[in-house]
């Protein structure tokens, strides 16, 4: 008693740490496998004991077989191990039991000829004749076989010859035949067997007379090999069945418990008993266990008609419940494994059975070229002994040469090959696939599309406005066009007004002519319409280009910024189409701003000395900013910025109608300089100290308050000794004190002297927006 | 939807294929033929029914199989289906005119072969390394996925290769430049690496079978002659190779003949090393001989120009003009030389 509560808490404990084991998600698909293997093992091995009843074993059972062959026989290669091949290839590889000191005398021809394989098969189509193959009420396991065929079946016709269709769960002792002295073990002492063992198939069943009940049995390739080997191993290549024959396992139960119990049962595969003698087979058996019951294709017993299909199903039908199935005939295509699995009544799991159809094979002929044909991705190229490929398939090989394999770090298992054939991926078209146009799709060359629109500008200009640019950019080279459209600038750095300190009379003059005219295009029409130009000028550093930037990032207009770069061309002529392509493009993308930061480069005095090139851009330039062809309706705006007013050429004076003298700053600008430049540091500074500060720095400009803040910051860095810069903590460095503006104010020096600042009042005075009179 | 259109067009394209292209060996049953020996004859790489029309009587009959009578019947059949006859001139001009040619991908080379490389004939291309032979046939083989309107075959393209040089990395930028998706356009040229001048021949036979299945527009030898010239050494064994070859270049005619597909075969050439050398400014010849210059329809040597620019030049040709044109190996593939 104490024993069997051992043992079920062993099983349970087990049952938990297979249950995590199979949640896992990052588990590899063969593990799962396996575990789940070991989990139906563990199943069947409570019931037997007692531990389950029936009803909660078949449950359990149907649960994990499905979880089971949806992982084997996925063909995800991540999700599943995509495994059909896997088995067959190695069964057909050679005899597995041949070595150099013996060789099987079996051939087809000695089978044929015993007299037990006669009756089989004559009772067999006396069987088919008398009963339909398939009854409703009848359980069965749609367990397709799968073809595949390996080069070496064709090559190797001994080993292919032995697709024996038939299959017989054998439980009552009924008359042996002389060729069964093997099994009488098998038949009365059923104690001497163990679960593990639960079919007794190998060649040998195949010389079971057809009267018996009858394990399901395919034989391989090897089949016949094991055939005539000292009784204690013609059983061997089953004795890891992995689904246990569930009447046997009642019967031993006892050993069986006594056996297995302490395996673990996450290695299901173990040979337990017997299967060591012959290990070269274990991958058989593993995959057979999966359920990939294999036959060779080769054409086998000629002269027969293929009785696999009339196999009377239910001759086997015993009340045990086993089962055997007669594959539907026909039935080359591959299914699902497990498809349809069902149940007896008394919740038995049937045998899996495969029965090769042979009717497809008879007069099959493989062509010597012919590689293994997977049936699960089959098509038409495989059928063609074919040297090419695609010019894809040799890009891959080519690319795995150059870059190596990345996969496959782990050892090599059985089960691992024949999952890299798929990453040659279904769907990829072989070599006799239909010419396919090498279209693009259309939605991809819409995002195309779309994609063009974002760099360009924005999707809403892009049809609607197609028709319209057309017309107007008529003329003119796309590729000028293409160069104007990278001039736009999409977002510049978010600024606000607030960021430029004082300047207040620039500010709202800007916000006049630029954003309220946005807003309501409707009341700024006709006389109170913005006006066209726009001319920044002051000395350098006061914030002409900052506010240039405030423009792009607040207007919502299209933006462009333009350099005498982006014009300019070294062949004769280029530049002022160009500034043609310029002025088209703002023109079809409404309302927009021009912004040409040192405006005197482009736009300076005309002289006679002047290159003619210059001369034709400048002319160019004032025609289109206010010339015959522009119209006053056009929200086209051309902002200028530059620091030498007095070079701008008279005309552009005029077309530039706002002009805007951007002074240094005044004392409560620069303490709104200090204090926003600040504001990202620590620093201790009193009001009345910022005061002096912005005293001191009296013209000083924009800039230099800027450099004089950061000559100021550095202050506190400079302090810090030596080697300390390497280990000291960043909130360890002491604020910025006034100590360090006196310091840096040492330095820093105004970079405008008062003698310039007089040109640009004089200038003001004289044609300046905001001088008063 | 997409789905939809894809089966559209290629239920299209067989229906024309049905229409105009070659005649299955299938056919042949219905004539009387027994399926067996329909398959006889497929076995032995005859899937058209023009391939045994167009077959001797003696080919016939070293089939397996295949008696003097039956040998006698299969013609008689296959030649009550296949047009062998005479024409006129007004209709053999017509079809001339439906002939499709296939761009080069240059504007100015097209104009020099008269719209591009002809469909159903063989088209030579010989000169010096690095005079852009490779250049050209990666080119063609994605211009000929291009729908006819723009100067292509719309088929496939077929390319074997016997020197190690296809990169399929430049059709992709060739695709690239056409707009093609380039997965679909790589899975549309099917190639093969020729090892030695048999398995040459022998990959044709397997050419003419996936001819058979599908429609293929081009069909490139890269380097037709350059096995030849190391598995064929010496004056000794000359005859032999010319024989090989002839039997070689005559089973490309048959499949240009069979198929329609333009077939471009690229030539290597030798220097002219006695004394006629020393009166010709340019001593090079391409190789083959006879055979070759007889079997090739258009003959075209490249030579190099300045910086990537390439010159063609007609060597010989039924009707083109003798003259030359430039074009330029981009990274996009062949193209015009910019000035």
């Amino acid at each position: 008693m104490t024993e069997a509560t051992e043992s079920e808490n062993f099983i349970l404990r087990k049952w938990q740490k297979c249950y995590f084991d199979l949640q896992g998600s990052q588990a590899s698909p063969r593990v799962k496998v396996d575990t789940i293997t070991g989990i139906l093992q563990q199943v069947y091995q409570a019931n037997a004991i007692g531990s389950i009843s029936d009803d909660v074993r078949s449950n359990l059972a149907r649960h994990y077989i499905k979880a089971h062959s949806s992982i084997v026989d996925s063909a995800n290669g991540e999700t599943g191990l995509n495994n059909y091949a896997d088995g067959a290839l190695t069964m057909c590889a050679n005899h597995p039991n041949e070595s150099s000191a013996w060789t099987t005398s079996l051939t087809t021809e000695n089978i044929r000829d015993l007299s037990c394989v006669k009756q089989l098969l004559q009772s067999s189509k006396a069987s088919a004749a008398s009963k339909k193959p398939t009854r409703a009420d009848e359980p069965l396991i749609l367990n397709q076989n799968k073809k595949v065929v390996d080069q070496r079946s064709s090559s190797n016709p001994s080993s292919g010859s032995t697709s024996f269709a038939s299959s017989h769960v054998n439980r009552q002792p009924t008359a042996t035949a002389p060729s069964q002295q093997n099994y009488p073990t098998f038949n009365q002492n059923p104690q001497s067997f163990h679960a593990s063992r639960p079919i007794t198939s190998s060649a040998n069943a195949a010389n079971h007379p057809p009267g018996q009940s009858s394990t399901n049995q395919v034989s391989k390739g090897q089949g016949p090999t094991s055939y005539g080997q000292p009784p204690q191993t013609s059983t061997f290549s089953r004795t890891r069945q992995q689904i246990p024959n569930p009447r046997e396992s009642h019967l031993v139960a006892p050993q069986f418990q006594d056996r297995t119990a302490p395996m673990p049962p996450s290695d299901p595969n173990l040979p337990r008993h017997h299967a060591s003698a012959f290990p070269s087979q274990s991958t058989a058996n593993r995959t057979q266990n999966r359920g990939q019951i294999n036959d060779n294709p080769g054409p086998n017993y000629d002269g027969e008609p293929p009785k696999s299909s009339g196999f009377p199903s239910h001759q086997g039908y015993r009340p045990s419940g086993f089962t055997s199935t007669g594959a539907p005939p026909h039935s080359l295509k591959r299914k699902t494994m497990f498809q349809e699995v069902e149940f007896q009544g008394d919740g038995q799991l049937p045998f899996r059975t495969s029965v090769p159809e042979r009717t497809g094979f008879a007069d099959r002929r493989f062509t010597e070229g012919q590689g293994a044909r997977h049936m699960d991705n089959e098509d038409e190229s495989s059928a063609m002994p074919s040297a090419f490929k695609t010019a894809n398939e040799q890009l891959i090989i080519q690319n795995q040469k150059k870059y190596g394999n990345r996969a496959g770090t782990g050892a090599p298992t059985s089960s691992a090959y024949g999952t890299g054939k798929k990453s040659l991926g279904t769907t990829r078209r072989g070599l006799n696939s239909k010419f396919v146009p090498p279209v693009v799709n259309r939605e991809d060359g819409d995002t195309d599309r779309g994609q063009r629109g974002v760099t360009g500008r924005s999707n809403v200009t892009g049809d609607g406005e197609e028709e319209v640019t057309d017309e107007r950019l008529k003329g003119i080279d796309p590729k000028m066009i293409e160069l104007v459209m990278n001039e736009i600038m999409d977002h510049g750095p978010p600024i606000q007004w607030d960021d430029i300190a004082g300047l207040e009379f620039a500010k709202t003059t800007i916000k006049e002519i630029v954003v309220w005219p946005m807003l309501r295009p409707d009341i700024f029409n006709g006389l109170r319409g913005p006006p066209k130009g726009l001319l920044l000028f002051g000395p350098p550093g006061t914030g002409k280009t900052l506010i240039g930037k405030c423009i792009a990032c607040q207007s919502g207009a299209t933006f462009f910024s333009i350099s005498a770069s982006s014009l300019t061309s070294k062949w004769v002529g280029e530049g002022e189409k160009m500034v043609r392509a310029l002025f088209a493009v703002s023109r079809c993308h409404q309302p927009a701003v021009i912004f040409i930061d040192e405006i005197d480069s482009l736009l300076s005095q005309r002289s006679n000395d002047e290159h003619e090139s210059s001369r034709r851009i400048k002319t160019e330039f004032l025609v289109q900013l206010d010339g015959a062809t522009t119209s006053s309706d056009d929200r086209l705006l051309v902002v200028g910025a530059t620091n030498r007013p007095q070079e701008i050429d008279e005309a552009a004076r005029r077309r530039l109608v706002k002009r805007l003298y951007i002074p240094l700053p005044e004392a409560p600008a620069r303490r709104q300089i200090v204090q926003n430049l600040l504001a990202q540091q620590s620093y201790s500074l009193t009001e009345e100290e910022l005061d002096r500060i912005c005293q001191e720095t009296d013209g000083y400009s924009g800039a230099d308050m800027a450099n004089l803040c950061r000559e100021a910051a550095l202050g506190p860095i400079r302090c810090i000794q030596g080697t300390d810069i390497q280990h000291i903590s960043a909130d360890q460095v002491r604020p910025i004190l006034y100590e360090d503006f006196q310091g840096a104010l040492q330095h820093m020096r105004p970079s405008v002297s008062k003698s310039d600042l007089n040109i640009y009042l004089e200038w003001n005075k004289t044609f300046g927006t905001g001088a008063s009179k | 939807m997409q789905q939809q259109q894809q089966n559209a067009t290629a239920g299209h394209v067989e229906e024309s294929e049905e229409d105009f292209g070659p005649l299955m060996i299938t056919r042949l049953e219905s004539q009387g033929i027994s399926a067996n020996d329909v398959k006889k004859l497929e076995e032995a790489g005859l899937h058209t029914v023009e391939s045994v029309a167009y077959s001797t009587k003696k080919e016939l009959c070293n089939i397996k199989g295949i008696s003097e009578a039956k040998a006698d019947k299969i013609l008689n059949e296959a030649m009550k289906l296949v047009p062998m006859g005479f024409t006129t001139a007004t209709q053999f001009h017509q079809q001339r005119a439906e002939i499709i040619q296939i761009t080069t991908g240059s504007k100015e080379l097209d104009k020099l072969l008269q719209g591009g490389i002809e469909t159903g004939s063989i088209t030579e291309m010989f000169g010096e390394f690095r005079t852009g032979k490779t250049q050209l046939c990666h080119t063609l083989a994605v211009t000929c996925q291009l729908p006819i309107d723009n100067g292509g075959g719309e088929g496939k393209c077929l390319y074997i290769d016997t020197e190690g040089t296809f990169r399929p990395e430049r059709l992709i930028a060739v695709a690239e430049r056409y707009n093609l998706s380039s997965s679909d356009v790589l899975d549309n040229v099917a190639y093969a690496r020729a090892y030695n001048s048999d398995h040459q021949g022998q990959l044709l036979l397997q050419a003419s079978a996936m001819m058979s299945q599908s429609r293929y527009a081009l069909l490139i030898v890269d380097s037709a002659t350059a096995l030849y010239r190391t598995d064929y050494s010496g004056r000794g064994e000359l005859a032999s190779r010319q024989m090989h070859l002839a039997k070689f270049l005559r089973h490309l005619l048959k499949i240009a003949d069979q198929y329609g597909v333009a077939v471009v075969i690229t030539n290597q050439v030798v220097a002219q090393v006695d004394g006629s050398a020393m009166f010709s400014a340019d001593p090079k010849k391409p190789i083959g001989g006879n055979i070759m210059a007889h079997a090739s329809t258009t003959r075209l040597y490249l030579r190099k120009g300045r910086g990537e620019t390439r010159i063609c030049k007609i060597y010989d040709s039924p009707c083109l003009p003798e003259s030359e044109a430039m074009f330029a190996i981009n990274a996009d593939g062949v193209g015009d030389a910019k000035d």
